[in-house]
C-alpha cells in the first residue's frame, strides 16, 4: 500500500510576507547600531556647539564656520593633492606590474610577494617609513652613500618633501591592492581576442593598450574608486609620520577631523566636517563611477 | 508551595541572608579601625623613604651621594603629617588613581609606602600615555569617572576645572597642613588654583631654559661660558648659533621645539615673554600681535635659520634626542634637558654643557618661562576625596620630588626647600640658575580652552617657521583664532569663567624684583 504523501505545511500569507524581513532583521539591527546610529548622531551633533557637557544649538553655524576655516580648505586641498598623486602612481605602477605579471608564469607563481606590503599593519608600516625618512635618516644616508645628496635632507621642513614621504609610504603599501585586482581582470579576459590580434601582427604593448586596457575599464574604475575612497580617509600615515607638519601641508581631512574632535574636543565642529566629507566623497565617487560606466556603454 | 531545604524555608533563608548582609555592611564601616591594626611601624616606613632606597644606585655611585637627605625634613610633608590620625580616619578605604600606562609599574612600587603609612589601598587605573586627555575627558563627561585622582599636563587645568570636574582641595590642605607656602609662587598659583580655589597639587614643576654646549660655544665665545654674561641677549644667541652652525661636524647651531601645535607656541611664548609679551589684557582680550609678541616671533624665526634640520617637526622627543645625542650646540628646552644631559646612561654630552640665565631682549623683562609641567587633582565624583588628596600629597611631597630630580626622570620639584638644597644641586647642574630664576617666572593662564588656543596658535607659528606666512600674519591669525575659541568658552566683554584678577598675580611674578644675578 502506497504511503500517503504528507501535505506540505503552509505558512500563513502574513508570515510568508514577513519572513524575508525577519531574516534581514539581525543584519539590519547590527548595521543600524554600528553605522546608522553613529551617522545620524554625527549629523545631529553637527548642529550644536559642544563643549564637554554643554550643548548649544547653532543650526548650520558649524557648517558656516567650517566653510570659512582656512585649515579646512587646506586639509581638503592636501587630501586632493596627496590623494591624486598617490592614486595616479599606484594605478600606473599596478598596471605596469600587472601587465608583466599576468602572462609570466614565474612571476605569477610569486604573486604573494607583491601582496606582502598590504599584509603589514598600517601603523607599523608608518613607523618604519618615519624611521627611514626622519628619525633614523635611513633614506638620507642611502642617498648620501650613493652620492646623490651632500647632507641630510629635512624631509619635514619642506612642504613637497613632507607630502612625498606620505605618498611613498601609501604607494608602497597599497599598490598591491590595485595590482591583484588588475591581474585578476587581465586573466579573466578572453585570450582568443589577444591571439587574434597577435595573428594580425599586433605587438604586445599595442594589444595591451588597444585591447586589454579598454576591456579592463570597468574593473579599473571600480578598483580606483575603492582606493580613492580609502585615500580620502588617509589617517594612520599622517598621524604617525608627520602630524600635519610642516605648517599643515600634510594635514588630510581625516587628521583635521581627528584633531578637531579628539585633540580640541570640538565635537560638533568635527561632526560637521565629517558630514561634509561624507557628502563630498559620495558625490565624487558617484560621479566618477556613473561617468565611467556611461561612457563605457556608449 | 513552600520549598524547604533541610528544614529552612526559602523565605527564612532569604531573611537570614539579608540580616547577615546588613551585619556585614555595618561591620564594614568599622573596618578601618580593624585594618590599621595590621599596619607597620610608621617611622620604619618613613626611614625607608631615603636616598639609599629611592635614588638609582649607579647615580649614587657616580656622584658619591650619601644617605643625607636632599630635602629639608622639616618641610617634608610625609614627615610632618600625623599618620596615626590618617590611619584612624581612612585606613581600609580605597583610592583609584589614573596614571599613564608606562608609569604603572613604577607608581605601584612607589605607592607601597603610602599604603603602609596610611592603610589606604591604591588601585591604579592605567591609561595609554598618548590618550590620557581624551580618556580623562570621556570619563569626566560620563559623570562617573572610574578614578578618584589623576595627574595631567597642567595646560589642561582650566579645561578640567571650569566644568566642575575637579574637587576643591583647600579644606584638606588646611586639615592636613600641606606646606603650600614652600612651593614657588609660579607653581602654586598656576598649577594649583583656579578662580581662587585650590584644585590641584603641583606635580612636575617645569621651566624652560637655554643650554649651551661648552665644546662648541667656548670656541666661538673665546673662553669659558659665564652663565650671566656670555650670551646676555637673544641677539647674541642668534649670532653664536649662526657661528656654530657654520662649524659643521654634525652639530647644528640650535635645537628648539618647532613642531605644529603647542610645541611652537611654547617656544614663541618663551622668547616673547623676554620681550615683555603678556598674552591678555585685563579684559581678557588676547594681545599676541603686539610689538613684544612680534619681536619674540621674529627672534624665533631668526633662530630657526640656525636650527637643526627637522626643527619644524620637533616636539619634545625629537628635541631631547638631538640635544642629548650631541647634534646641537645650543638648546631651548626644559630644565630636565640639563639634568638628563649629566647622566651618562641618557646623554652623550656629559660635562659638555652649561645652563645659562635667560638671555634678555632690549626693552623687555627678565621672565624665565614656566611652561607646561603637570598637576595632580582629585575628581569631583570621587568617593574618597580625602584619601585621594592624601595620596597625591604623598606623591608630591618634597623628599620624593627631590629624589625624582636626583633620578633625572623628568619629574621636577617646585619647592624652595628642595631647589635650595646644595646636595641636590650637586647632581642637577641647571638647579642653581633654575631656582634663582623662579621668582621672576612668566606663565600662561590655565583657562578653559587654553590647550586648544595653544594648538591653534602653534599651527600658525609652524607655518611661519616653514616660510609659508610672515610672523605678523601668524600672530594675526592666531589672535583671531583665540578670540573665537575664547568666545566659545564663555569669555566676552571682559568677563569669563575665570576672573582675570585671580589669575593676574601668577602670570609674571618678577615685577619690581631685583635681578638674581
Amino acid at each position: 500500500m502506497a504511503k500517503a504523501t504528507p501535505k506540505p505545511r503552509r505558512r500563513s500569507p502574513l508570515l510568508r510576507k514577513a519572513f524575508p524581513y525577519l531574516l534581514l532583521t539581525p543584519a539590519l539591527l547590527y548595521l543600524m547600531a554600528i553605522t546608522l546610529y553613529p551617522g545620524l548622531f554625527a549629523i545631529y551633533q553637527s548642529l550644536f556647539v559642544v563643549r564637554f557637557l554643554s550643548w548649544t544649538w547653532t543650526g548650520f553655524g558649524n557648517y558656516s564656520a567650517i566653510l570659512q576655516d582656512r585649515e579646512f580648505w587646506a586639509a581638503l586641498g592636501n587630501t586632493a593633492i596627496i590623494g591624486a598623486i598617490s592614486l595616479s602612481l599606484q594605478t600606473a605602477i599596478a598596471l605596469t606590474i600587472a601587465y608583466f605579471a599576468y602572462r609570466d608564469p614565474f612571476i605569477r607563481g610569486w604573486r604573494i610577494v607583491y601582496l606582502m606590503p598590504m599584509l603589514f599593519m598600517p601603523s607599523a608600516v608608518a613607523f618604519i617609513w618615519k624611521l627611514a625618512f626622519n628619525d633614523g635618516r635611513v633614506i638620507s644616508d642611502l642617498l648620501m652613500s650613493l652620492g646623490l645628496i651632500e647632507r641630510n635632507v629635512d624631509w619635514l621642513g619642506n612642504i613637497w618633501l613632507a607630502r612625498m614621504t606620505l605618498i611613498v609610504a601609501d604607494v608602497w603599501q597599497w599598490t598591491p591592492f590595485l595590482f591583484i585586482i588588475f591581474v585578476a581582470g587581465l586573466q579573466s579576459q578572453d585570450q582568443e581576442i589577444e591571439e587574434a590580434a597577435r595573428l594580425d601582427g599586433a605587438s604586445w604593448p599595442a594589444i595591451f593598450w588597444n585591447i586589454s586596457l579598454p576591456m579592463m575599464r570597468p574593473i579599473i574604475v571600480v578598483a580606483v574608486t575603492l582606493r580613492g575612497i580609502d585615500i580620502t580617509t588617509m589617517f594612520t600615515n599622517v598621524y604617525v609620520m608627520t602630524q600635519g607638519s610642516p605648517g599643515g601641508a600634510t594635514e588630510t581631512m581625516s587628521y583635521f577631523i581627528y584633531r578637531q574632535g579628539f585633540r580640541m574636543f570640538n565635537f560638533g565642529y568635527a561632526s560637521a566636517a565629517s558630514v561634509l566629507m561624507l557628502i563630498l566623497t559620495i558625490v565624487i565617487a558617484q560621479t566618477v563611477v556613473k561617468r565611467a560606466f556611461r561612457s563605457g556603454k556608449s | 508551595m513552600t520549598i524547604r531545604m533541610r528544614g529552612v524555608s526559602r523565605r527564612s533563608f532569604l531573611r537570614t541572608g539579608a540580616a547577615f548582609g546588613v551585619a556585614t555592611g555595618v561591620g564594614g564601616l568599622k573596618m578601618p579601625a580593624l585594618a590599621q591594626s595590621g599596619l607597620g611601624d610608621i617611622q620604619t616606613v618613613l626611614d625607608g623613604i631615603s636616598v639609599a632606597g629611592y635614588v638609582r644606585e649607579d647615580y649614587r655611585k657616580l656622584y658619591n651621594m650619601s644617605d643625607e637627605p636632599l630635602w629639608d625634613p622639616a618641610r617634608d610633608w610625609i614627615r610632618t603629617v600625623d599618620w596615626e590620625k590618617v590611619r584612624s580616619e581612612l585606613a581600609g578605604t580605597t583610592v583609584r588613581f589614573a596614571i599613564g600606562a608606562a608609569d604603572q609599574e613604577s607608581a605601584a612600587e612607589g605607592l607601597k609606602p603610602f599604603e603602609a603609612l596610611s592603610g589606604i589601598k591604591v588601585e591604579l587605573v592605567p591609561i595609554p600615555d598618548d590618550s590620557i586627555y581624551d580618556k580623562a575627558i570621556a570619563e569626566f563627561i560620563s559623570g562617573n569617572a572610574s578614578f578618584d585622582a589623576l595627574q595631567f599636563f597642567s595646560a589642561w587645568l582650566g579645561d578640567f576645572a571650569a566644568p566642575g570636574f575637579l574637587a576643591p582641595l583647600d579644606e584638606y590642605a588646611t586639615k592636613w597642613a600641606l606646606p603650600l607656602d614652600d612651593y614657588y609662587d609660579t607653581y602654586r598659583l598656576n598649577y594649583g588654583y583656579v578662580n581662587g580655589q585650590l584644585v590641584g597639587l603641583p606635580f612636575d614643576c617645569d621651566i624652560q631654559m637655554v643650554h649651551l654646549r661648552k665644546s662648541v660655544m667656548e670656541k666661538i665665545l673665546g673662553g669659558p661660558i659665564d652663565r650671566v654674561t656670555s650670551v646676555p641677549s637673544y641677539d647674541e644667541l642668534i649670532r653664536v648659533t649662526a657661528e656654530a652652525n657654520k662649524l659643521g661636524g654634525g652639530v647644528a647651531g640650535i635645537g628648539m621645539l618647532g613642531a605644529r601645535g603647542f610645541w611652537s607656541t611654547y617656544t614663541w611664548e618663551h622668547v616673547a615673554a623676554q620681550a615683555g609679551m603678556m598674552l591678555f589684557d585685563d579684559q581678557w582680550n588676547p594681545t599676541l600681535n603686539t610689538d613684544a609678541g612680534l619681536k619674540g616671533l621674529e627672534t624665533v624665526l631668526a633662530l630657526s635659520k640656525n636650527a637643526i634640520e627637522g626643527v619644524s617637526g620637533a616636539g619634545w622627543g625629537e628635541n631631547r634626542a638631538a640635544w642629548l645625542g650631541g647634534q646641537v650646540a645650543a638648546n631651548i628646552s626644559w630644565q630636565d634637558s640639563g639634568t638628563q644631559a649629566m647622566r651618562p646612561d641618557q646623554s652623550q654630552i656629559v660635562d659638555d654643557f652649561v645652563t645659562i640665565y635667560e638671555p634678555r631682549i632690549a626693552g623687555g623683562v627678565f621672565a624665565p618661562p614656566n611652561i607646561a609641567g603637570s598637576t595632580s587633582v582629585v575628581t569631583s565624583t570621587s568617593q574618597n576625596k580625602e584619601g585621594a588628596f592624601l595620596m597625591l600629597a604623598f606623591l608630591t611631597t618634597s623628599s620624593i620630588m627631590a629624589m625624582n630630580e636626583a633620578n633625572a626622570n623628568g619629574v621636577a620639584p617646585g619647592y624652595r626647600s628642595v631647589l635650595s638644597n646644595e646636595r641636590l644641586r650637586a647632581v642637577s647642574q641647571p638647579m642653581e640658575v633654575w631656582a634663582n630664576s623662579l621668582d621672576h617666572a612668566w606663565c600662561s593662564p590655565r583657562l578653559p580652552g587654553m590647550f586648544e588656543m595653544e594648538q591653534a596658535l602653534g599651527n600658525e607659528i609652524n607655518r611661519a617657521i616653514t616660510g609659508q606666512i610672515t610672523a605678523k600674519e601668524a600672530l594675526d591669525n592666531g589672535q583671531a583664532a583665540w578670540v573665537k575659541i575664547m568666545e566659545k568658552n564663555g569669555f566676552k566683554g571682559g568677563a569669563g569663567p575665570i576672573n582675570y584678577a585671580d589669575v593676574a598675580p601668577g602670570l609674571y611674578v618678577g615685577a619690581g624684583k631685583p635681578l638674581p644675578f
